[in-house]
């Protein structure tokens, strides 16, 4: 069996990462933090449009995912963006630096200062990139999907006045299970 | 099934109604809610399927983002729906995500299954549905729903449709009952009537109908049968009582033939006989049962073998007839009979009939007629006249003048039409008809007719036809007999050929006469006429010489001369008389009344004043008759009678002259004239009656000339003129003693009468 699925990359590809789910479903609540942070955010994906204009439909780009700040993820997001594609692309991850936030279709803040984050932001705006961050607060100064824990599950808030003034398409669906930031 | 049979007609609709309405119903019923609750399983199939769809659609998100609470309480609203008694979210482990379940529920356990299925467990609905997005499967939804709702929607409905079931059949008893009495009333009127008719076996009722339906045509139907089935019966009423009749009437007419009639089998057996059969040979009928008609009541004179051999004709459909000399078995007498057999079918049973018939009045009345006949046809044939019998037109009979007559043998005319002896066809079908007006007019035909015989000579015959019936005979015979009258004819024929030939002749000589007579009368005028100039000259001049040369002339020249003027006056006196007599013929006379005293009285004055110093006694009778006459002519006639009288007078001494007449009365006795006559009488010389015929000729004379002057002209004269008055005239007379002539005139009329 496994002989036979050697010759075809892409029902490896699509086995390995069920494979890969499952394992992580069932071990889901030992799967650390950022693990589950990682799965969600490309699970983000299915449920937002970027806006028009961006390089999201552009096929020779794949999806690339910036981190900016101190890398948590350590090589969660490169094992799944080394599986799986978004949008129907390759992904690319990489840690950027202000300099390289514009290169990015997402980008993950990490913990950083009020004033970084209002220059990342500044830069960003109208940029067809995603923020996601996981700070108290970050929310509500301008990040698109930012990440809280309660009752030790991780839950997500969106601001969708930012998320309007980018013009990307939020799904009800996600909208409905996160904490809503006017 | 006898029991079905026995029931009433009426039950039975009912029960084939009940049953033609309740199996469509229950049927109808039991389809409809099979479907029904089909539909009412597959709809709760759908509607479990499409919320489980939904939810799965739902819950992708809630289980990507595990978000429990959420998906609770989107399962509580969902589950909001009455049928759905829990609703459960696997995750891909088994492991349950999310569940709802209501509070009358009770929770047991519930199986994970990773496929899309819905089934019917108890009274509950299970429903899987798989969550699926992109080709990755989040999960299964398990939707338990009740069926309590459906079976209680379920059983209303049959509740409904049994209600309805039954006010369906109630309603349709009643319509049937409704119809069944309008179907049975008149059939049970039918079966009541049928079981009268059958019971009084009278067929003269008819049935009322109720309506125009099937019964109603079969009451139709029915009736005219009932009438057809009364005619009958009363036909067959009629015909056995016919029957009845005939058979007496056959029995009586059996009885009562003049003719023996015997039945026998066929085997010669007597089987019954008719009274007169009894009668006839004086024996009972007990007694003509042991009998044969060949043995005991047959003469032993009989040929039996020839009886033997018309039995088996008799047998073979060939009736016979024949003379058979029978036997009186008591009395041994003989008798001739007259016997016919036949072999008929009497109801089904061949039998022979003979009847007998004793012929022995009748072979003796056959004799004598045979006698007459003989006699008759002896008669017949010795006439000698043609005769012979038609029956039609055709030839019957003939006697053998008749063929001698008309040269034909008899075998070549009986049995022919007659119209051999004919010459053609023409006359044939001609004289047909005159005889058929003849018969229809006086009842018979006497005709004159010409036939041909046989060696194509004609002859003509007195033909006397007479129609003749025989009785018991549709034919018209008609009797004939003829004359030959052929040589008569001829005779005749020549007779009239004569006379014709005669009569020609005379008129033919009568003509030439009439000619004669007249050149000779034109040829005596006119020489009369031209003799006249040149005698004149001669007297003239003779008289001029006797007075100029009287004295040259001596005496006997004087005498001579004399002589010659005389006897011109005499020839001037004969050429006048010529003259007058000739023109007599000529002249036409011209009728006058005039009476003959007045003619007569001036003759003789002019008598007397020509013949002076006369001594004649004229005595005129009573003569004042009228006469129509020529006054002139008559005149001339009598003064000639008178004259004639004068001159043969003129030698007696005492003359006496009468005229006179004589009545019609008296004309008739003495002369049988049927006129009045006159006469005039003499006493003078007379005449021989010899010469009576002679009398009244032209230059007649029977007295020489020197007795009496006179050229014998006037009584030729006197003749002429009374002939032209249709009269007559004669004379009788005796020599010397003088002569009477006697005259008529056409019309005289007596005027003393």
């Amino acid at each position: 069996m496994a002989l036979s699925l050697v010759f075809n990359k892409m029902k490896i590809k699509y086995l390995t990462y069920l494979i890969i789910t499952l394992i992580s479903d069932s071990i889901y609540s030992q799967f650390d933090e950022y693990t589950v942070k990682a799965q969600f955010m490309e699970r983000f994906t299915h449920y937002i449009e970027w806006p028009e204009g961006s390089t999201i439909k552009n096929q020779e780009i794949p999806f690339r995912i910036g981190v900016y700040g101190e890398n948590h993820f350590e090589n969660k997001l490169n094992e799944i963006a080394e599986l799986i594609e978004i949008k129907n692309k390759k992904v690319e991850l990489r840690e950027v630096d202000f300099k390289s936030i514009l290169d990015c279709d997402m980008l993950f803040i990490s913990k950083c200062s009020e004033e970084e984050l209002n220059k990342i932001i500044r830069i960003a705006v109208g940029r067809s990139i995603l923020l996601i961050s996981d700070s108290d607060g970050f929310g509500k100064k301008g990040v698109h999907i930012n990440f809280y824990n309660k009752n030790d599950k991780i839950n997500f808030e969106i601001n969708i006045s930012s998320t309007r003034r980018d013009t990307f398409k939020i799904s009800s669906r996600l909208l409905k299970l996160a904490r809503i930031i006017e | 099934m006898k029991r079905i049979k026995d029931i009433s007609l009426e039950k039975k609709m009912i029960f084939v109604i009940i049953i033609s309405v309740l199996i469509p119903l229950i049927l109808a019923i039991s389809v409809i809610i099979i479907n029904v609750s089909k539909f009412y399983r597959d709809d709760l199939i759908d509607e479990a399927e499409l919320s489980a769809k939904i939810i799965a659609d739902f819950s992708v998100a809630d289980i990507q983002f595990n978000s429990q609470d959420i998906s609770n309480k989107s399962l509580s609203f969902i589950g909001k729906n009455a049928k759905f008694l829990r609703i459960v979210i696997f995750k891909e482990n088994g492991e349950i995500f999310s569940e709802f379940i209501k509070e009358t529920h009770e929770k047991n356990h519930i199986m994970h299954r990773n496929e899309n299925i819905s089934y019917y467990e108890g009274e509950y609905l299970y429903t899987y549905q798989i969550i699926k997005q992109d080709a990755k499967t989040f999960g299964t939804i398990c939707i338990v729903s009740s069926t309590e709702l459906m079976n209680k929607k379920i059983i209303d409905f049959l509740i409904g449709a049994i209600i309805l079931s039954v006010i369906i059949l109630f309603l349709a008893i009643l319509l049937g009952q409704k119809f069944t009495k309008s179907l049975l009333i008149p059939i049970e009127n039918l079966v009541k009537k049928a079981g009268q008719i059958t019971n009084d076996a009278s067929y003269d009722i008819q049935l009322q109908k109720f309506g125009n339906d099937e019964i109603g045509k079969l009451y139709d139907s029915l009736n005219i049968m009932l009438s057809n089935i009364n005619e009958r019966s009363i036909e067959r009423d009629k015909a056995l009582n016919a029957l009845k009749i005939s058979e007496n009437n056959f029995k009586e007419i059996f009885n009562s033939s003049h003719d023996a009639i015997v039945i026998h089998d066929l085997n010669m057996k007597i089987v019954d006989a008719n009274e007169t059969m009894l009668k006839m040979f004086e024996i009972s009928n007990d007694e003509l049962t042991n009998m044969s008609v060949a043995k005991e009541l047959s003469s032993r004179k009989n040929d039996f073998d020839l009886l033997n051999v018309r039995w088996q004709k008799v047998l073979n459909n060939q009736p016979q007839e024949f003379n058979w000399i029978s036997k009186k078995p008591k009395t041994n007498e003989e008798f001739v009979s007259q016997v016919n057999i036949k072999k008929i079918v009497l109801s089904d049973k061949e039998i022979v009939i003979a009847t007998i018939r004793d012929i022995t009045e009748l072979e003796k009345a056959n004799d004598k007629l045979r006698n007459s006949e003989n006699k008759l046809q002896k008669i017949f044939d010795i006439l000698q006249v043609g005769a012979g019998l038609l029956s039609g037109r055709n030839i019957v009979e003939v006697n053998n003048k008749m063929c001698e007559l008309i040269g034909y043998s008899r075998e070549e005319l009986v049995g022919y039409s007659s119209r051999k002896i004919y010459k053609s066809e023409e006359h044939f079908l001609n004289f047909g008809k005159i005889i058929a007006d003849n018969f229809s007019n006086i009842g018979s035909c006497h005709q004159e007719v010409e036939w041909v015989r046989k060696d194509g000579k004609f002859i003509t015959v007195i033909l006397d036809l007479m129609p003749l019936s025989f009785e018991n005979s549709v034919e018209n015979f008609i009797l004939f007999s003829f004359l030959d009258i052929t040589e008569l004819k001829m005779a005749e024929r020549e007779i009239k050929e004569l006379n014709s030939d005669l009569e020609n002749r005379v008129k033919e000589r009568t003509t030439e006469l009439e000619l004669a007579n007249k050149e000779l009368e034109a040829f005596s005028y006119s020489v009369s006429h031209d003799l006249r100039t040149p005698l004149r000259g001669i007297r003239e001049f003779s008289k001029i010489i006797l007075e100029e040369n009287m004295q040259q002339l001596n005496e006997e020249g004087k005498k001579y001369l004399l002589k010659v003027i005389n006897n011109t006056i005499s020839m001037k006196n004969l050429i006048d008389d010529l003259l007058n007599f000739s023109r007599l013929a000529q002249e036409k006379i011209v009728l006058e009344k005039i009476t003959m005293e007045t003619v007569v009285n001036s003759v003789i004055n002019t008598i007397n004043d020509s013949l002076p110093n006369n001594n004649i006694k004229f005595i005129v009778h009573n003569c004042d008759c009228l006469i129509n006459a020529d006054p002139n002519l008559l005149r001339i006639a009598v003064f000639n009678l008178f004259s004639n009288a004068v001159k043969f007078t003129s030698k007696n001494e005492n003359p006496i002259i009468e005229f006179g007449k004589y009545n019609l009365s008296e004309a008739k006795e003495k002369f049988g004239v049927e006129n009045i006559v006159f006469y005039i009488k003499d006493n003078g010389v007379g005449f021989d009656m010899e010469h009576a015929d002679k009398l009244f000729g032209a230059f007649q004379r029977f007295h020489s000339k020197k007795d009496f002057e006179g050229f014998g002209i006037g009584l030729a004269t006197v003749n002429k003129i009374i002939s032209k008055h249709n009269g007559q005239i004669w004379a009788t007379s005796e020599l010397n003693k003088g002569a009477t002539f006697f005259f008529t005139i056409g019309e005289t009329t007596n005027l003393n009468l």
